[in-house]
């Protein structure tokens, strides 16, 4: 995208910063009539985007500077790869059945050692599964898309104002 | 047990010397802040903080929460600053003159 940034585009941004918003340009393209796809991101124009306080409150500051022609939200489109070529699903191993007289240890109170194997089998069992609770969340976190929402100014400027996991 | 003591040296090392390099930076900033004022020292290091995340992916949803936290890190960075330095003006002192 061009970062051409104008005078206007300009004091936007600094009255950002000065509010410690973090505010980028993302090109001059104008107003965008239909979805526009562009480097793995869909540009959607949006009249009226469904947004929360945080992001009305970074529109009014835009406002405060110059009048907005419309607003956009930006969704990114990750590419997916193809397995490559002669890639097979690996099969498991068949396990050999263990052949010959199993002979049993005497002395050993086996039950008691069966009641304490399952109890610290549930406790790390407990254990890994909120260990794998977290991550998985984490995962889903980091690895959802990001959508932006970006503010057409009246030059035509795009200002991405916010970004945001969903 | 020399290869048991080597091998400790050998971990403790690199840990220790990071902790020399961190004490430092501390030092550095603290002493920096003293310069240019602790509420614009504190300004700066939390707007580049700000800056490294968004320029990472991190959600600019949250960019002005993170840059007060940042401020408030950065005030306790520069304190502990102070107070290495305090710590080690005494030892100098002490190690210099035989106090």
């Amino acid at each position: 995208m061009d970062t051409l940034i104008s005078p206007t585009a300009r004091k936007v941004m600094e009255k950002a910063r000065s509010n410690h918003y973090y505010f980028q340009v993302v090109g001059d393209h104008g107003k965008l009539d239909q979805p526009y796809f562009k480097n793995g991101w869909w540009y959607v124009p949006e009249d009226k985007p469904i947004i929360d306080q945080n992001a009305i409150q970074r529109i009014e500051l835009v406002r405060s500077i110059t009048p907005t022609r419309g607003f956009i939200i930006a969704h990114e489109a990750p590419k997916l790869l193809c397995p490559p070529k002669g890639w097979e699903t690996p099969r498991p191993a068949k396990v050999k059945p263990v052949r010959g007289r199993v002979s049993l240890e005497t002395g050993v109170d086996w039950s008691t050692v069966g009641q304490v194997a399952l109890t610290a089998a549930k406790a790390v069992g407990t254990v890994l599964a909120a260990v794998l609770y977290f991550l998985v969340e984490a995962i889903a976190v980091f690895a959802s898309v990001d959508p932006k929402l970006i503010v057409i100014l009246e030059d035509g400027t795009w200002m991405e104002v916010m970004t945001w996991y969903e | 047990m020399v290869r048991v003591i080597l091998r400790g040296i050998r971990f403790i090392t690199p840990w220790l010397l990071r902790i020399l390099w961190a004490t430092l930076n501390v030092v550095g900033t603290a002493i920096a802040s003293l310069w240019v004022g602790v509420p614009t020292a504190t300004r700066r290091i939390a707007e580049r903080w700000v800056e490294i995340a968004v320029t990472a992916g991190f959600p600019t949803e949250f960019d002005q929460p993170l840059y007060f936290m940042g401020r408030f890190v950065a005030f306790l960075t520069i304190v502990a600053g102070w107070i290495a330095t305090a710590y080690i003006t005494v030892f100098l002192l002490r190690w210099i003159f035989h106090l």
